[in-house]
């Protein structure tokens, strides 16, 4: 039996508001625009997400994260409403990239095998450009847990998918960065440190 | 076990540490192992160094005054 929860006044829930979910602004920002790619689109998109959370701040209890609420707000709005608006579904499929990346197995050049230096020299653009070459179901968790530090849980709430989906999602996610960093970091003309050889 | 499924599985612990998603047993456990050998240590290291740059690195868009202005706007009229 679900409990009924006290109807707010006005006054608190902008209070809620001011305090509990405004200061979530620049993160859902950044989530919003690597969800859209168009600062327009994203600006839509937080300013949906607040008008939403406002109205139905009643389900919101107090105290308790409101970042990973926002989020999932978001998240839900994103897929419901914006990307039926704009009609501009994802790039890829996430059942192909699902069965492209069906298995968890990893070979030793998982890891980056690059000197240190190579991705921490990386400018912003090519660690934003390997982002946003990612599947968007994939572009999504690394967003969640790697730049705003939920826990796998929350990542499972946020998204709507069991926490063992959340984990394996992750795993192929950051290995597909990887990749496409370790691609990156040839083009710039860094070399294997163990063969020595650089990529073509 | 072979090494591709040893690699495979530290792997999946090496993310698990890091997301604090190990129990205090499971990490007590994977920090020895990774004391007794340097390549998993370098391993990790490389993991925690790539996530710190991404971290540090992604560009994160500007959130414009007016952005917060027509979401108070919106919601306080």
């Amino acid at each position: 039996m679900s409990e009924e929860k006290e109807k707010l006044t006005r006054e608190e829930k902008i209070e809620i508001f001011e305090k509990e979910f405004l200061p979530h602004v620049e993160a859902l920002k950044t989530f919003a625009y690597y969800l859209t790619y168009n600062d327009n689109d994203a600006n839509d998109l937080v300013q949906e997400t607040y008008m939403k959370a406002f109205r139905f701040a009643e389900k919101f209890d107090k105290g308790t994260n409101a970042k990973a609420w926002l989020f999932r707000i978001l998240k839900n709005a994103y897929i419901n409403d914006y990307r039926k608006k704009s009609k501009q579904p994802d790039r890829v499929d996430f059942e192909d990239v699902i069965n492209y990346h069906k298995s968890d197995d990893v070979t030793d050049n998982k890891y980056l095998n690059l000197k240190e230096e190579s991705i921490e020299e990386m400018m912003g653009d090519e660690i934003t450009k390997a982002i946003n070459s990612l599947p968007p179901e994939f572009r999504t968790v690394i967003l969640l847990a790697d730049i705003e530090d939920f826990s796998y849980k929350e990542i499972s709430k946020i998204i709507g998918v069991p926490i063992g989906t959340v984990r394996s999602r992750l795993f192929r996610a950051r290995n597909t960065l990887k990749d496409l960093l370790k691609k990156y970091a040839f083009s710039l003309g860094y070399k294997d440190y163990r063969s020595g050889k650089e990529e073509e | 076990m072979n090494k591709k499924n040893n690699t495979t599985d530290f792997l999946k612990n090496v993310h698990r540490y890091l997301d604090n998603a190990l129990s205090t047993n499971e990490s007590k456990n994977f920090i020895q192992d990774v004391y007794k050998n340097p390549l998993l240590a370098k391993i990790l290291n490389e993991e925690r160094n790539l996530r710190t740059t991404i971290k540090n690195k992604l560009q994160r868009p500007e959130v414009a005054q007016n952005l917060i202005d027509s979401i108070r706007d919106n919601i306080y009229s």
